[in-house]
């Protein structure tokens, strides 16, 4: 019978080492400058589409008003929600960790008396708090843009939307987040991995289901009123009232849900893996 | 085999992915005291104190650490330090910060990361204004330093040395041994690695061959010195008269064979010796008694990599 080996040695469990790690985290892959050049990158996409809607006003408001309006919105519902933020979000996690596996500065973790899934809750913490903090300056400040372009155009400017966007977009980022360090912990190589996955998600599976491209994470919190944001873009833009309603809310707790499973299967994995 | 085994190996067979094998039903046990674990780049050195410390399992084969399994086991480090091989750092953090912040890690209090930052950087001989400097900064020898340095935080029972010595200056090696023997009456233990004899020779008191993922030779410094001395040599002569020596040299019991090279002013010999260890006794005696001139003389198989392809062979 194979000999059974246990363990008889305590490692110890405490917030000041959880803070250090969150700290270094932290310090490399937001506060470096290669995060500090994405935040930019999102905000010079927040800033770019306003420069359009000043130009629109500016020439006859009867023929460009409508068509930069919406391509204004397109610019910012596609291509900024849906490509260059989770895309940012995709490369901080992933680099989160897999840069600390490639130069081998997690070792320096790994080698420690503390439980090896104290290391991944500190980074995914610090992945969250990174999250939090690019949607915190990011996406307002493209909502700002958002509203001030459509003051220019004499549109009206829907609060409520504008708030349960930039809800939607954190936790729909928060779970984003944990899904690509889950990749980052089982795959090498986990931007490459994650862009795949983004491509996969956002535009075939997405396209499957709702029969058009783009938008898979808001799948989750628009499947539930699709048909009243579709009519609501269908006719007028913006010219009815969007009031939440409750099945919103329940779309975000399954959001938040999903982030907790993935972000507990990552922490797993990372705990669990070699380090070769 | 030492009396209470800190390390041990049971048949450990790692390879990783594309067929490659790290470690090849390796079983070996590691005692108290210095052990020098030497091998050439690519042996299996890294790979066999990785599973050592538990950031990799075996496929084939078990291992423990003070009896227990590592494998992602951290709580062997209050008793265990690592020292990796890797050059690797946090680059905006100096030398006390990247101390500090691993000592606060480590289990100590604000106060206690600071004192023990300074206790470490006091063994490595950094305790000064270099400590202050970020680590990108340093020297590869300095770096050596605060990776050893890294590894003693808790003061371990037990270090693991991944190739402290590689890319250091003559200095820092000299100071590093001294560390490790000052460690070693201290009453901790050392598996340090290295592809050159000469570095651990000094302090080890046991030494381990690993080549191609296996275990070839084990024992005490003198008895891989001796494996050395005792396999077949080719040694190089250059001479102005190498048929003159060939025949003084054909004679003697240590001799094998002589291979004389003619090239006029490039003459030289090859001889092959199965003592070399009495050939290099008895050379000297025949040059002077024959008045023959040496211009060069070499023994191109005085080196661990001859010894292993000697082992691999037999």
């Amino acid at each position: 019978m194979e000999k059974q080996i246990t363990s008889t040695m305590e490692t110890h469990s405490d917030l000041l080492s959880n803070q250090v790690i969150l700290r270094v985290s932290i310090r490399r892959s937001i506060l470096s400058r290669r995060g500090l050049a994405i935040i930019l990158v999102q905000l010079l996409f927040a800033i770019y589409p306003i420069i359009g809607v000043y130009m629109a006003q500016t020439k006859d408001k009867n023929i460009y008003a409508n068509g930069a309006m919406e391509a204004f919105h397109g610019w910012i519902r596609v291509l900024f929600e849906i490509i260059i933020f989770p895309f940012s979000i995709a490369i901080v996690s992933s680099l989160l960790i897999s840069d600390e596996i490639e130069d081998r500065t997690i070792t320096y973790w790994l080698i420690r008396p503390i439980p090896r899934y104290e290391i991944f809750v500190s980074k995914l913490l610090s992945l969250f708090f990174g999250v939090a903090l690019m949607s915190i300056i990011v996406v307002p400040f493209n909502f700002l843009m958002f509203a001030w372009g459509a003051q220019i155009l004499g549109e009206q400017i829907y609060w409520e939307l504008l708030a349960h966007h930039l809800a939607i977009s954190i936790v729909a980022n928060l779970f984003f987040a944990s899904i690509m360090m889950f990749f980052a912990t089982r795959f090498p190589h986990s931007i490459l991995i994650s862009i795949i996955y983004l491509i996969l998600w956002e535009y075939l599976i997405y396209s499957i289901i709702s029969e058009s491209a783009g938008g898979g994470l808001r799948w989750f919190f628009a499947r539930n009123y699709i048909e009243q944001y579709q009519e609501f873009i269908a006719n007028e833009f913006f010219q009815q009232s969007f009031v939440l309603d409750v099945s919103s809310y329940s779309n975000l707790l399954i959001l938040g849900g999903l982030t907790l499973l993935f972000s507990f299967l990552a922490v797993k994995s990372g705990a669990k893996r070699e380090y070769p | 085999m030492a009396k209470s085994p800190l390390i041990v190996f049971e048949h450990v067979t790692k390879w990783y992915s594309g067929n490659v094998i790290g470690l090849n039903q390796c079983s070996a046990t590691i005692g108290k005291g210095i052990t020098g674990l030497l091998g050439p780049n690519g042996a299996g050195k890294s790979t066999f104190l990785k599973l050592a410390t538990g950031q990799i399992y075996p496929n084939i084969g078990q291992v423990s650490i003070f009896g227990v399994n590592p494998f992602a086991n951290t709580g062997i480090f209050t008793k265990v330090g690592y020292c990796p091989e890797q050059d690797a750092f946090w680059s905006w953090m100096t030398g006390k910060e990247f101390l500090v912040n691993l000592s606060l890690v480590h289990g100590f209090s604000k106060k206690e990361a600071k004192d023990e930052a300074k206790r470490v950087l006091e063994i490595v001989g950094l305790d000064d204004a270099r400590a202050d400097r970020r680590i990108v900064t340093y020297s590869k020898g300095m770096r050596q330093r605060v990776k050893v340095a890294q590894a003693m935080i808790g003061d371990p029972e037990l270090l693991i040395l991944d190739e402290p010595f590689a890319g250091a200056d003559p200095i820092t090696r000299a100071y590093l041994g001294k560390v490790f023997e000052k460690l070693k009456k201290k009453g901790v233990s050392i598996l340090i690695s290295s592809h050159v004899l000469h570095e651990v020779e000094a302090f080890a008191s046991q030494i381990k061959l690993i080549y191609r993922g296996r275990l070839l030779a084990e024992g005490p410094v003198k008895r891989i010195r001796q494996l050395i001395y005792d396999h077949p040599h080719r040694i190089f002569i250059k001479t102005k008269s190498p048929r003159k020596l060939a025949q003084h040299l054909i004679i003697e019991p240590s001799v094998s064979s002589v291979e004389i090279s003619n090239g006029g002013k490039n003459s030289s010999l090859w001889v092959l010796s199965k003592n070399p260890y009495e050939f290099y006794r008895t050379l000297p005696k025949i040059l002077i008694d024959t008045g023959i001139p040496v211009e060069e003389f070499q023994s191109v198989d005085d080196n661990l990599q001859a010894v292993f392809d000697y082992l691999i062979s037999r």
